[in-house]
């Protein structure tokens, strides 16, 4: 074979090499997926405790995370007040007790560490939001204008506060919800049993909503226990489900409180089957964990879920086993 | 081109359709569910048991009966426990206005000062039946600690207490398929008639005649490690006739969804006595000397009693009329041969309609002491315990099932005993 020939065949190779390099490049690049996204581990860790030992909360405690400082926040609905635990599960502080702040449903807070409290009269037949320094010490009390007609009951359960100064309102039983400013103006509604095509009848009859989240970009997560199914809606009004009912894994048993975190997992607890699955952003099944008994890292009814830093996963539940604190390494 | 996009919209629609259809899911359907919503058949899941604790040995025995719960009544909380739907009997904070009540009154011990420098305590544990039920918090009642008025009943320990207690979890109508019975095709709830070839469920899965709370005699004909577990004791009464709606949101509530109730008709005391014998009165007119108040089918209103219920509106107010008398805070038995509605706002007649345990008290819970249906320690009823209390975690007039009490009754409204009596 001839020199000449060899060296033509080899700048053919090269030359093509030089077009197919990029393209599997970009090919590569679009395609991969990192191992560990879908390589989720999670082991359990603690529980929410002060120095006398876990903090038995009630079957209807709520979660909230300040992930700028990696504190969770416990609200107690039953027991009232809401505890703050560090980032290594401590209580460091509490506060509600005070008359000012009514009777408070769930809180949120900002990248500043603002307080938001979601706070009903003494009476209970008015909200009012709550605007608290870090230390829970109300600044200023935030009434919610501008609602449209539709929202005349409107009785929110649960708080979000999202970037940018929006906070989001959601009443799970008759599935609405509201997003005002941080002036308490309503800039913007959803009626979610339109969005997914339940009649109020529907909702009526027992098809309410169970857990309820909203993620940074507004992304709007809940779950219906009645249908075995959870939803993602995404800010412009469109709507997935996820999950099928059944016993075995992957499966919805009681679907209850859900969360996201910052990689797109989705976690979702199964208050019949006692453990938390987990899904990933294309609302595939990929792990779950927990499941009934006494023992470290066990679940008892598991109830509400948030997500913080660290790939920490906090878990309220009954049997005043309290706050079960579990990481996730992907 | 729009042939295919007719052919899209189609297709989108039908992918809308497939993925937001689903009713609501009766899991009961009048009887039986299906197994493994309440048991796990092999104890296993992901591993690892999926069960433990109970009533063996805590931590270290299976759930008995396989259950996915602590004790059967947790099992039930599993599903029933939350706020907003009307299939949740314990919320949390007393909104679940259901005909039967909200334990989560049992979790609420407060104080009030019925008068200047006197402070009472309303018990959680003497709001309601307390169930006993690990996983929620629910204990054994401390003061009764047996069931009050046995009578020619047995013994019922307050710590065996359980939804199963009064609620037969397999829906079995009069003992079942092993009694001969057809199958149980649709709740007996909603007043309907049953699909041909098939019986309705009880009322809200209410057990009846050869029922044994736990079954014992089938699944653990010797039970000799749990003390004072109800061996032999069985209940002698069937079900009570009564048809609701199946919004229990409007039920009971304020304006002209207010007409939506539960709708009795006939044996609630005699049922109510499958435990509590000694209260149960079928002797309206006293004559036996038992001094109670009566209570059963045979204690009829009467015309006069009757003519009350029907005139009463509220304290100064005695113009109403039998059509619209209905008062769902003080509710009767209609009668044997009544035709029942939900929706039905007639008051008794006088002929038919009988005094029953419920007309004063809730099944499950009240925001009362001796889970009454209003306060019966308030000379005013807007001074009710539970709306003066020192604290009032609850929705707002949850105490009432949203009823304003000042607003719709007044202030210086009576107790609803009057409804019938109009004593004051």
């Amino acid at each position: 074979m001839e020199d000449g020939a060899v060296g033509e065949k080899a700048g053919g190779i090269k030359k093509r090499f030089t077009v197919a390099a990029p393209i599997l490049f970009l090919l590569l690049t679009a395609f991969y997926r990192p191992a560990q996204a879908y390589g989720l581990q999670v082991s359990y860790q603690y529980n929410l405790a002060d120095f006398s030992g876990t903090i038995p909360f009630s079957y209807g405690a709520k979660l909230a995370i300040d992930k700028d400082r990696g504190e969770v926040y416990v609200t107690d609905p039953l027991r009232g007040g809401v505890t703050i635990f560090n980032t290594t599960g401590m209580k460091v502080y509490r506060f509600g007790d005070a008359s000012d702040l009514g009777y408070i449903e769930d809180v949120a807070v900002d990248k500043k560490g603002h307080i938001y409290t979601l706070s009903y009269n003494g009476s209970r037949d008015r909200f009012f939001i709550g605007f608290c320094d870090y230390r829970g010490d109300l600044l200023s009390r935030i009434e919610v204008s501008g609602l449209p007609a539709g929202f005349s009951h409107f009785r929110p359960s649960r708080i979000f506060y999202i970037k940018g100064g929006i906070i989001y309102l959601a009443d799970d039983s008759q599935m609405l919800v509201a997003v005002v400013d941080h002036t308490g103006k309503c800039i913007r509604t959803y009626q979610l049993y339109k969005v997914l095509n339940f009649t109020p009848k529907m909702v009526m009859d027992d098809n309410g909503a169970f857990g309820f989240a909203v993620d940074s970009d507004g992304d709007i997560f809940l779950t219906i226990p009645t249908l075995f199914r959870a939803y993602r809606i995404t800010p412009d009004g469109k709507a997935v489900s996820f999950g099928r009912g059944g016993s075995g894994p992957g499966r919805f048993g009681v679907a209850a409180g859900i969360a996201v975190d910052g990689n797109g997992f989705i976690y979702v607890t199964d208050r019949l089957r006692c453990c938390v699955l987990v899904f990933d952003k294309d609302l595939n099944f990929r792990t779950e964990f927990g499941y009934r008994g006494y023992g470290p890292g066990s679940l008892i009814v598991p109830s509400d879920v948030v997500t913080g830093p660290g790939g920490r996963i906090y878990v309220s539940q009954a049997g005043n086993r309290g706050v079960s604190v579990f990481s996730a390494v992907y | 081109m729009k042939a295919a996009k007719i052919a899209l919209i189609f297709m989108a629609a039908a992918a809308l359709v497939f993925a937001f259809s689903g009713a609501a899911f009766a899991f009961h359907d009048g009887g039986v569910a299906y197994c493994e919503g309440c048991h796990t058949m092999h104890n296993s899941l992901g591993g690892v048991s999926n069960s433990v604790g109970g009533w063996g040995t805590p931590g270290t025995d299976h759930n008995q009966y396989l259950l996915k719960g602590t004790d059967p009544s947790s099992t039930c909380l599993n599903c029933h426990s939350h706020k907003g739907a009307s299939y949740n009997i314990m919320s949390t904070d007393g909104s679940s206005y259901t005909p039967g009540g909200d334990f989560y009154w049992l979790t609420q011990t407060y104080t009030y000062s019925p008068w200047a420098g006197n402070t009472v305590t309303s018990r959680g544990q003497n709001h309601g039946h307390s169930i006993v039920a690990a996983d929620f918090g629910l204990s054994t009642d401390t003061t009764l600690t047996v069931q009050p008025g046995a009578g020619t009943q047995g013994t019922y320990y307050a710590s065996n207490l359980a939804c199963n207690s009064c609620h037969n979890p397999h829906g079995r109508v009069n003992g079942g398929t092993r009694n001969g019975q057809k199958p149980v095709g649709a709740s007996g709830s909603y007043g309907t008639a049953p699909i041909t070839g098939t019986i309705n469920g009880n009322y809200r899965l209410l057990a009846d005649t050869y029922y044994q709370p736990g079954d014992p005699s089938i699944y653990d004909p010797a039970p000799s490690g749990i003390a004072g577990y109800p061996q032999a004791w069985t209940y002698i009464a069937n079900a009570p006739v009564a048809v609701t709606a199946k919004t229990f949101r409007e039920v009971e509530g304020l304006g002209t969804a207010g007409i939506s109730h539960t709708d009795y008709g006939s044996g609630i005391a005699e049922w109510c006595a499958n435990c509590h014998q000694g209260f149960l009165n079928n002797d309206a007119t006293g004559t036996t000397g038992t001094h109670r108040h009566p209570a059963g089918d045979s204690a009829t209103l009467g015309s006069t009693i009757a003519g009350f219920y029907n005139e009463y509106v509220s304290t100064g107010n005695i113009t109403g009329a039998s059509a619209n008398a209905y008062l769902p805070l003080v509710p009767f038995e209609r009668g044997k041969s009544a035709t029942l509605s939900s929706t039905s706002t007639a008051g008794p007649d006088g002929t038919n309609a009988a005094v029953m345990c419920l007309s004063c008290h809730r099944a499950h819970a009240s925001a009362f002491d001796e889970m009454t249906r209003w306060d019966t320690t308030a000379d005013f009823i807007s001074g009710s315990s539970a709306l003066v209390a020192t604290a009032k975690p609850w929705a707002a007039n949850a105490p009432y099932y949203g009823w304003d009490i000042v607003a719709n009754m007044g202030s210086y409204q009576r107790q609803l005993c009057n409804k019938c009596h109009i004593q004051d």
